[in-house]
C-alpha cells in the first residue's frame, strides 16, 4: 500500500509515520490484510456516506484489541493522505465513528490531530485539499462539526483535543460557536421565513378581500349596464312575451304569424334593416334541437296554463347555445302541444304510443301531422344564423355603451377578478369568499361572451381594420361558420384546429356539419398528401402547417407557394433554362465539322516596320481545335456544408468529433458507423454524402437517447470543477460507460472498478490533447527545425554570408 | 555507584536511590541529578497545568527570572509581553470541575496598544539576571527596550539600524551590564545601561545579521556569538583586537567550501553548564559542540535536526541533571535529547503550528514551551499523571466520606451504607471523557457491552 504520496513530508513525520506503522506488528496478519481490505472498501465507494454493514464489520475488527484500533488509525491516517477527496472524506467519517468508540483511538488520533486536521481541513495552506471539490468541501465542514462535537463531548479527557480546538478557534479563527448555533439557525431561519411569507399571505388576502368588497358593487354596475344593454338590444322572450300574457290574446299556431307578432312587438331599438335577420334573433341556435318526447308528462302539460307554454315555449328562443339546449331538454315536453315549429325538420321519428290516454294528445298531434305520443322531433331551427345587431342612429347610444362595458369587462375586471381568484385560492382564503369571487367571474364571463357573440367586439375591430367594406365582412361571415369566435386571430394558426376539435360538442353540430366537416378534413389531408410529396414537413400531422392546412387551405396554397418559390429546389423545374452564353460551338451547332480554329499569324520579328514577306499561318492544330469545341461549364453544384463527424472510436472511449468531409486526418476515411463508432460495413465504403449525413443524424439521435444532454458528463465535470458543486458527473460517467457496455462491445478497458469520481477526467479535455499533441517536445523541435532550415535556406538563397547581400 | 532511575519503575528507583544515599552509597546531589534527569526523560504534555491565555498572537520567545525561578516573561508576535507567575497554580472553576485543570495566572500584561509596547513582533525577552524589577525585550521594531517591570513602563531604549535578532545579559557579570544585541548588521553592539548607549562594537562577522548572542556563564567577559557568515565566535569583550576564536573545523574539506562552523547560518549558540563547551545549531539543521578553550568540534553526533529557519532558534538547556538535555522547537513538535546520549531522542507533540520557543522551569521540573497557536504549553513529569491519580484518589476519599456522612444522617444500618458507599464508587469511577464506548449495535444483540478502560 502506498503510504506517502506527499513529496514535501519531511523526515520528522516520515519518522512519525513509521512509528505509527509498528502497530500493525503485534497483529495477526489475517485481521491485517481483512482490515485493509475492509478499509479499502469502505473508502473508495465514492458515496458521501459510510455502508452500515461493511462498517459495522470494521468495528467488530477493532474492537478485539487496541492494536487493532491503533492500526485502524494508521490505516484511515494512510487512506486521508490518498490524493482523493471522496477516499478523505469517507476515511474522516470512519475516523469518526471509531473515535466515539475507543478511547486508544482517541488518544492516538489526539496525538496526531494536527496532521489530521491538516489532512482534512485544509489548515496548513501548502497543503490544499485535493479534487474533488464538493467532496472536499464537504469533508472541510463535516470535520469541523466533527471535532466540535468531540471537543464537546471529550474535551475534558484529552487535552490536546483542547488545544488543537484552541488553534482552529484562535489562529484559524474557525468560528466553532456558528457551527453548533448553525444547525439551531438554519431551524430558525425555515420558521421565520415561513412566517414572514404567510405574514405577507395574509396581507395579501386581507387586500384583494378589501378591494373586492370596494369594487364588486362597481363590477355587479357594470354587469348589469352591459346586461341591460344587451336586454335592450336583444330583449328575452320572456319579456316582450309578458305582454303577450297580459294582452291575452290567442296566439297563432302558426310560426309565421308568430314571427309576425313579434315583430309587431320588437322594440324600437330593432332596427327595420335588421328584419333580414328577425329569423336569426330566434332561432339562435345554430344546431339543431331534437326534442324528445315524453308521453308520460304530456296531460300535465296539456293543463298548464297557455302563458306558460307560451313562456316555455318562447324560451326556445334565447339566444344563448348552451342555455337553450338546456332549457330545450328541460322544457321538450312542454313545448309538445302547441309549439310551432319550422318544419324542416330532417328527421321525425314517431313512435307509437301505447297509452289510451293519450288519444287527445294524439289526435291534437295529428293536426300538426304528428302520429303519436312517442316520437322524437328534431328541430332544425333554421339556417344556422349568426346574429347581428346593426348600429342605427337609434341604438347607437345602447351599442356604444355595450361596447365600453364590454370593453372593461374583458380588459381590466376580468383579469382582476381571475388575479383575485388565484391569490385566494394561493392564499387559503375562505370557502364563501372563494365562491363568491368565482360568481363574479361567471357573471362576467357570462356577460363577455354574450358581447362576443353579438359580434360587438369583432365587428368594431374590423371596421377599424377596413372601413370600406363592412358590407362585404358581413357577407362572410357565414363562411366562418364553426370557428371560436372568441379565439383570437393571431391564435387560431396556432391553436385553431385543436381548440375546434376539443371544443366542438357533437350536439351542436348540425347534421350538415357533421357530414361535411370530415369531408373537409380528409380533403386537407389528401391535399396536404400530395403537397408531402414536394415537401415532406407537411406530411407530419403534429406540424404547424399541417394544421394550417385543415384550418384554412386557401392560406396554406398561398404559404405554401411562396414557400415553394423561395425553395431552390423546386425552383428548378419551374421552367427556369439555363443561361449559356454564346460560343464558337453555339455558332457552329448546325455543322460543327466546319469549325475552324482562328488561324494565329507569328510574327518571328518583333521589329516595328522590318517584316518578313511571307509568314506562313500556322495551321491550328487538332488541339486548338477541340480547345474550341469544348465548353467550359462551371460547376454549378449546391455548397454542402459537413454535417457528419468522423465517429472513430478514440481511446478515451468517445468518438471522433472531427467533420471531414472525406478523409479524417487521423481515423482515415470516412465511413458510415454505427452508434459505437463501428463501421457498418465490412468493406470500406467510400462514403457518399447522402448516406453519411443521415447516419450521423440517426446516430446523434440515438447518443441523445442514451444520455440525455445535460448528463454529459464532461460537462458535468467542468462545471463541477468551477462552482464546487457535486452534479453527479461521476454517476452519468458510470451510467454512460454501463450503457456502452450494455450495447456491444464498448471500451471493455477494464479500467479502474471503483466507483470514485475521476478526479483525472475534469484534466482530460480535448483542449489539453491537443496541446499535449502540438506542444510535446519532439513536434516544437521538428517545427523549429524545419522554420530554421527555411530561414537558412532563404538566406543561403541571397547570399546572406555575403556582406554587399547580407543587408538586402 | 550509580543509580538507574528509568521511566520504568521511578517510584522504585528512588526509593533505592534513597537507600543508598542513606547508606552513603551515593552523594545526595548524584541522586538528585539521577532524579532530575529521570524526570525530564519523562517529560510529557501535562494534563493539568496550563498558562493563562492572553488574547495576544504567537509566542516568540519565554524566559523565567533566574531569581526566584518564579515570573515567566513571554513576548507576543504583536509587541505584548505577558508575566506568569509560575508559583500560582490556581484550579480552574470554568472547566465545571469535571478535570483538575490549574492554570498559571496572570500577573501582569503590556498589551500591544499600550504606547510602551513594541510595535511589532517581540524576538527576545529577559529578565534582569539579579532582579525580577528589571527586564529586557527587543524585537522587529529595531529597538531594545528596558523595562520597569513593576511600573510597566520603559526606562529606556536603544535603537538599532536593523531587526534586533537577539540580545543577552550576562548571568553571571557582576562587574559590568551589558547587553550584548545581535541585529541585521554584522556587528555585535554591547549596549551598557548604566552608560546609557552602546558603548562597543564587535566587528568581526563578514557579513550579514547576527543571529545568536550568548554570555559565557561562567566567565563574565566572554560572548558567543553567531551569524549568517555561518560562523560562530567567542569574544572576550575586553580586548578591542577581535573575536577570541572562531568555531571551525581544521579538517581541510574539499573544494570550495570554507572552513565554517555550519554549512548555514548560525542561528542559536548555548554554553553547556559547565561553560567548557558551545552548542551551536545551523540552517544545516544540524548541532555541533565546540571546546570553548581550543574550538575544536567534539567528535559527538548529534541528531539531524529541522525546520531550523532563517531566524533565531530560541532552545534551552536543562542544568541540574546529571545528564543535561535539549529542548529544540522543530516545526510543530520539540526536539529532545541528552547531550551524553544524544540518540536517544525524543519528540514532544502538542503545539498545532511551529514552536518559536522553549524553556525549562527547573523549580516546577516542567519544561514551558510557546508557539504560533499562540499557546503557551505545559510539559511536566509524565504529563502530571501523579497528579491525577492523586486527585482520583483525593475525590474518592471525598465520595467515600460523603457517602459515610449521608449515611450517617439517614442513621440507617451498616449494610445499607455499604450500598451508598459502593454505588458512590461505582458511580465515581465512571468517567465518561476517557472510556471505551462500544455500543451494542456495533455486535449481536446478544453480546453485553463491554466497558474497557
Amino acid at each position: 500500500m502506498e503510504l506517502i504520496h506527499n513529496n514535501t513530508w519531511d523526515l520528522l513525520e516520515c519518522r512519525r509515520w513509521r512509528e505509527l506503522q509498528v502497530y500493525s506488528k503485534n497483529l495477526d496478519p489475517n485481521v491485517v490484510s481483512q482490515m485493509k481490505k475492509i478499509i479499502q472498501e469502505l473508502t473508495t465507494t465514492g458515496s458521501p456516506s459510510l455502508d452500515v454493514n461493511t462498517l459495522k464489520k470494521f468495528k467488530r475488527l477493532c474492537r478485539d484489541g487496541d492494536d487493532n484500533v491503533r492500526f485502524a488509525f494508521y490505516l484511515i491516517m494512510s487512506q486521508l493522505k490518498k490524493n482523493h477527496s471522496e477516499i478523505r472524506l469517507s476515511a474522516s467519517q470512519v475516523a469518526d465513528e471509531l473515535f466515539n468508540r475507543s478511547h486508544a483511538f482517541r488518544e492516538i488520533l489526539v496525538n496526531y490531530l494536527n496532521e489530521f486536521l491538516a489532512l482534512t481541513t485544509e489548515t496548513e495552506a501548502s497543503k490544499p485539499l485535493p479534487p474533488p471539490k464538493a467532496a472536499a468541501v464537504k469533508m472541510k465542514t463535516d470535520t469541523l462539526k466533527m471535532i466540535q462535537q468531540w471537543y464537546d463531548k471529550y474535551g475534558q479527557g484529552y487535552r490536546k483535543l483542547v488545544i488543537g480546538y484552541d488553534y482552529l478557534k484562535n489562529c484559524k479563527h474557525i468560528d466553532f460557536n456558528d457551527i453548533r448555533a448553525r444547525s439551531v439557525a438554519e431551524r430558525m431561519k425555515i420558521e421565520e421565513e415561513e412566517r414572514k411569507k404567510q405574514k405577507i399571505m395574509a396581507l395579501r388576502l386581507a387586500k384583494v378581500l378589501k378591494e373586492i368588497s370596494e369594487e364588486k358593487d362597481e363590477i355587479m354596475m357594470c354587469v348589469k349596464e352591459a346586461e341591460s344593454c344587451l336586454q335592450l338590444l336583444l330583449p328575452s322572450p320572456d319579456d316582450f312575451l309578458r305582454d303577450f300574457s297580459g294582452s291575452e290574446v290567442l296566439q297563432s299556431k302558426s310560426n309565421k304569424n308568430d314571427d309576425n307578432k313579434v315583430d309587431e312587438k320588437i322594440p324600437p331599438c330593432k332596427s327595420p334593416s335588421a328584419e333580414n335577420h328577425t329569423d336569426g334573433t330566434y332561432c339562435l341556435s345554430n344546431n339543431p334541437v331534437s326534442i324528445v318526447e315524453s308521453p308520460l308528462r304530456s296531460p300535465e302539460l296539456d293543463s298548464c296554463p297557455q302563458e306558460e307554454n307560451d313562456n316555455a315555449k318562447l324560451r326556445l328562443l334565447q339566444y344563448s347555445n348552451s342555455s337553450a339546449d338546456t332549457k330545450l331538454f328541460e322544457n321538450s315536453s312542454l313545448e309538445r302541444n302547441d309549439m310551432e315549429i319550422e318544419t324542416e325538420s330532417d328527421e321525425k321519428n314517431v313512435s307509437d304510443s301505447n297509452d289510451s290516454d293519450k288519444d287527445e294528445c294524439v289526435d291534437d298531434q295529428q293536426l300538426h301531422g304528428l302520429h303519436g305520443p312517442e316520437y322524437t322531433i328534431e328541430v332544425d331551427l333554421g339556417q344556422p344564423d349568426i346574429f347581428n345587431v346593426q348600429e342605427t342612429s337609434d341604438n347607437i347610444d345602447v351599442v356604444r355603451t355595450l361596447k365600453e362595458s364590454s370593453k372593461t369587462i374583458s380588459v381590466n375586471l376580468l383579469p382582476k377578478v381571475t388575479a383575485w381568484l388565484e391569490i385566494l385560492s394561493k392564499t387559503g382564503a375562505k370557502e364563501e369568499d372563494i365562491k363568491a369571487t368565482i360568481d363574479l367571474k361567471v357573471q362576467l364571463e357570462c356577460v363577455k361572451q354574450k358581447c362576443v357573440e353579438l359580434k360587438l367586439v369583432s365587428n368594431e375591430k374590423q371596421k377599424l381594420k377596413d372601413a370600406d367594406s363592412d358590407e362585404e365582412d358581413f357577407e362572410d361571415v357565414p363562411e366562418k361558420e364553426g370557428y371560436e369566435p372568441h379565439i383570437p386571430a393571431h391564435l387560431r394558426t396556432e391553436y385553431g384546429l385543436d381548440k375546434r376539435e376539443t371544443s366542438a360538442k357533437p350536439e351542436h353540430e348540425s347534421a350538415s356539419q357533421k357530414a361535411t366537416l370530415p369531408l373537409k378534413t380528409e380533403k386537407s389531408w389528401q391535399w396536404n398528401l400530395k403537397e408531402k410529396l414536394k415537401k415532406e414537413y407537411t406530411a407530419d400531422p403534429t406540424s404547424l402547417a399541417a394544421a394550417m392546412a385543415r384550418v384554412n387551405p386557401e392560406k396554406l396554397n398561398v404559404d405554401s407557394s411562396a414557400e415553394s418559390k423561395s425553395c431552390p429546389g423546386d425552383s428548378k423545374d419551374s421552367s427556369q433554362v439555363p443561361f449559356k452564353s454564346f460560343g464558337t460551338d453555339l455558332a457552329f451547332w448546325d455543322n460543327p465539322d466546319e469549325m475552324e480554329a482562328p488561324s494565329i499569324v507569328k510574327y518571328d520579328s518583333l521589329h516595328r516596320f522590318w517584316t518578313p514577306k511571307e509568314f506562313d499561318s500556322e495551321k491550328p492544330s487538332q488541339h486548338d481545335l477541340s480547345a474550341l469545341r469544348t465548353r467550359v461549364v462551371t460547376y454549378a453544384g449546391k455548397f454542402e456544408p459537413v454535417k457528419w463527424t468522423c465517429r472513430a472510436p478514440m481511446p478515451n472511449g468517445k468518438l471522433c468529433e472531427r467533420m471531414d468531409r472525406y478523409k479524417c486526418p487521423f481515423h482515415g476515411k470516412v465511413i458510415p458507423r454505427d452508434e459505437h463508432g463501428n463501421p457498418q460495413h465490412d468493406d470500406v465504403m467510400p462514403s457518399s454524402s447522402g448516406t453519411r449525413a443521415t447516419c450521423g443524424e440517426s446516430s446523434s439521435t440515438e447518443d441523445n437517447s442514451t444520455l440525455p444532454p445535460w448528463k454529459d458528463p464532461e460537462l458535468q465535470r467542468e462545471i463541477e470543477h468551477a462552482t464546487g458543486k457535486d452534479l453527479g458527473s461521476a454517476r452519468s460517467q458510470k451510467e454512460l460507460e454501463k450503457k456502452l457496455v450494455g450495447k456491444g462491445k464498448g471500451k471493455g478497458k477494464g479500467k479502474k472498478t471503483s466507483n470514485l469520481t475521476d478526479i483525472n477526467a475534469s484534466k482530460n479535455t480535448s483542449r489539453k490533447r491537443i496541446e499535449n499533441k502540438i506542444f510535446n517536445k519532439g513536434s516544437v523541435k521538428r517545427v523549429c527545425a524545419t522554420l530554421d532550415s527555411a530561414d537558412y535556406r532563404r538566406v543561403r538563397d541571397k547570399f546572406g554570408n555575403q556582406f554587399n547581400y547580407s543587408l538586402s | 555507584m550509580s543509580v538507574q532511575c528509568g521511566p520504568n519503575n521511578p517510584k522504585k528507583n528512588i526509593i533505592q536511590g534513597l537507600a543508598y544515599q542513606s547508606a552513603g552509597l551515593i552523594a545526595p546531589i548524584q541522586l538528585q541529578r539521577e532524579i532530575n534527569t529521570s524526570f525530564v526523560r519523562q517529560l510529557e504534555l501535562s494534563r493539568h497545568k496550563e498558562v493563562e491565555a492572553t488574547d495576544a498572537g504567537a509566542v516568540n520567545d519565554l524566559h523565567v527570572d533566574t531569581t526566584e525561578n518564579r515570573y515567566l516573561l513571554s513576548g507576543y508576535s504583536d509587541g505584548s509581553i505577558a508575566v506568569h507567575d509560575l508559583h500560582d497554580l490556581r484550579e480552574d472553576e470554568y472547566n465545571n470541575g469535571e478535570v483538575d485543570s490549574l492554570t498559571y495566572k496572570l500577573v501582569c500584561t503590556v498589551s500591544a496598544g499600550s504606547r510602551y509596547a513594541h510595535k511589532r513582533s517581540i524576538e527576545t525577552v529577559q529578565w534582569y539576571p539579579l532582579d525580577t524589577g528589571i527586564f529586557t525585550s527587543s524585537g522587529t521594531d529595531r529597538v531594545l527596550k528596558i523595562w520597569d517591570a513593576n511600573r510597566l513602563q520603559t526606562a529606556e531604549e536603544y535603537s538599532f539600524n536593523g531587526i534586533v535578532h537577539c540580545h543577552h545579559m550576562s548571568p553571571v557579570a557582576t562587574r559590568h551590564t551589558m547587553v550584548a544585541v545581535g541585529t541585521d548588521s554584522s556587528v555585535v553592539k554591547l549596549v551598557d545601561p548604566r552608560a546609557g548607549s552602546a558603548t562597543h562594537s564587535l566587528r568581526g562577522h563578514k557579513e550579514g545579521a547576527v543571529r545568536a548572542v550568548q554570555w559565557s556563564n561562567k566567565d563574565e567577559f566572554i560572548l558567543a556569538t553567531g551569524g549568517i557568515d555561518n560562523f560562530a565566535m567567542l569574544w572576550d569583550v575586553r580586548t578591542a583586537k577581535g573575536c577570541l576564536m572562531k568555531m571551525q573545523d581544521n579538517k581541510k574539506k574539499s573544494g570550495y567550501h570554507r572552513n565554517t562552523t555550519h554549512d548555514g547560518s548560525v542561528n542559536g549558540v548555548e554554553f553547556t553548564p559547565d561553560g567548557h563547551h558551545l552548542l551551536t545549531i545551523g540552517t544545516d539543521q544540524k548541532m555541533y559542540a565546540w571546546d570553548t578553550s581550543s574550538g575544536k568540534k567534539l567528535a559527538m553526533r548529534y541528531p539531524t535536526l529541522s525546520h531550523i529557519k532563517r531566524r533565531s532558534v530560541k532552545f534551552c538547556l536543562t542544568k541540574s541533571g546529571s545528564e543535561n538535555f535539549l529542548f529544540i522547537p522543530t516545526g510543530s513538535s520539540i526536539t529532545s535529547f541528552g547531550l551524553v546520549t544524544p540518540s536517544r531522542v525524543q519528540r514532544l507533540y502538542g503545539h498545532y503550528n511551529n514552536v518559536n520557543c522553549t524553556v525549562f522551569h527547573a523549580d516546577g521540573q516542567q519544561m514551558l514551551s510557546g508557539g504560533n497557536d499562540h499557546k503557551i504549553l505545559v510539559w511536566s513529569v509524565r504529563g502530571d499523571l501523579d497528579y491525577s491519580y492523586y486527585v482520583n484518589e483525593r475525590r474518592a476519599l471525598a465520595v467515600e466520606k460523603m457517602a459515610r456522612q449521608e449515611a450517617a444522617a439517614f442513621g440507617s444500618g451498616e449494610q445499607n451504607e455499604e450500598d451508598h458507599l459502593s454505588r458512590s464508587i461505582v458511580n465515581f469511577q465512571v468517567q465518561p471523557h476517557t472510556l471505551d464506548t462500544w455500543s451494542d449495535d456495533d455486535e449481536d444483540d446478544t453480546e453485553q457491552n463491554d466497558v474497557r478502560r
